[in-house]
């Protein structure tokens, strides 16, 4: 009965929500632990584990699902995946505009119209590859 | 990877805009030190990207044991390309440099012969094979030479683990029942017992 009930809400929004949920539960982990970006210690905490998988992680599952329907090749999928780089450090975190970041190699040049423009290029392809395109493939 | 959609169209629309309003509220309500003109141009450059996408259409190629390659390339050269690089911009180290650079061009390299359908997957995986302990030995010889640097210890244990992976791959489909041959049409790889 619950299973049921379970399968008819999945269904509801998901055709497949099992394979959709694993990949909200994968990105986080493979974009913030394996990057060691976050210790497994804060990552699980509830609180904070289901606010990146769902707001912060959860349009990578958005923008898989535009890039089935819209049967790109891979050039296309690292283009989205960017996409999803700037989403998440640009309007999310907003460390495009940030002058200090932990990363310090990008501290001291490059910041122009209060843009942090190497940091900006390189965290975009990181996303698009580590957080995008790794979890979905 | 899964083929098919996996969200119902209305539920994808609902989510998107849901999302959109809520990181537009908190961008515009707290923007740091960014400003509205910021948050105009990062939603330009959004759209612009999505639409460009559209121009690369034709799915992907590969299935199973050829897509866990690609994706073996595509990581390596991921990683090389932007750790690595900033390594150098950190430490200036030309031989860390070159060494990084051709470890990134040659993963690239197997990413990219994998959607060549003209290449089988065993040869490519032969091939991918002896390029990366290849690397992995000159990269640990350069080290031991010049008594390098974390980098070189770092990329040579990364180059040995992602041959190892690829040693796996190759055995396993070489041994196993299951052989990845291509596909006298189409543009997938087949799985055939």
């Amino acid at each position: 009965m619950i299973s049921s009930m379970k399968s008819r809400f999945g269904t509801f929004i998901f055709s497949y929500w099992k394979p959709a949920l694993l990949l909200l539960f994968i990105t986080p982990v493979l974009t913030e632990l394996l990057a060691n970006n976050i210790p497994a210690k804060e990552l699980f905490r509830p609180k904070l584990f289901l606010m990146l998988a769902t707001l912060v992680y959860g349009p990578v599952l958005l923008l898989r699902e535009l890039a089935l329907r819209w049967n790109l090749r891979l050039a296309g999928y690292i283009v989205l995946g960017l996409v999803y780089g700037i989403y998440n450090e640009g309007l999310l975190g907003k460390t495009f505009f940030q002058q200090q970041i932990a990363n310090t190699t990008f501290v001291d040049y490059g910041f122009v119209g209060g843009t942090n423009l190497p940091w900006a290029a390189v965290i975009s392809v990181f996303h698009a590859f580590y957080a995008f395109l790794f979890p979905i493939l | 990877m899964e083929t098919k959609p996996w969200m119902n169209t209305k539920w994808w629309i609902f989510f998107s805009i849901a999302v959109f309003l809520y990181v537009s509220y908190k961008f515009l309500k707290s923007p740091g030190p960014a400003s509205s003109i910021h948050y105009a141009v990062l939603l330009a450059l959004m759209t612009g990207l999505v639409i460009l996408s559209r121009f690369f259409k034709g799915g992907l190629a590969g299935t199973g044991k050829s897509r866990y390659l690609l994706l073996l390339s595509l990581y390596g050269f991921v990683f090389v390309a932007t750790t690595f690089t900033v390594s150098y911009l950190v430490a200036n180290s030309r031989v860390n440099f070159m060494l990084f650079l051709a470890y990134a061009i040659l993963n690239l390299a197997i990413a990219v012969k994998l959607l060549d359908k003209r290449y089988s997957s065993q040869n490519l995986l032969f091939f991918a094979l002896g390029a990366q302990l290849g690397f992995a030995a000159s990269i640990i010889l350069v080290g031991m030479l010049t008594k390098s640097n974390n980098g070189l210890v770092t990329a040579s244990i990364f180059s040995v683990g992602f041959a190892a992976a690829l040693a796996v791959i190759f055995f396993r489909n070489k041994t196993g029942h299951k052989k990845i041959v291509l596909a006298d049409s189409g543009t997938d790889f087949h799985h055939q017992e």
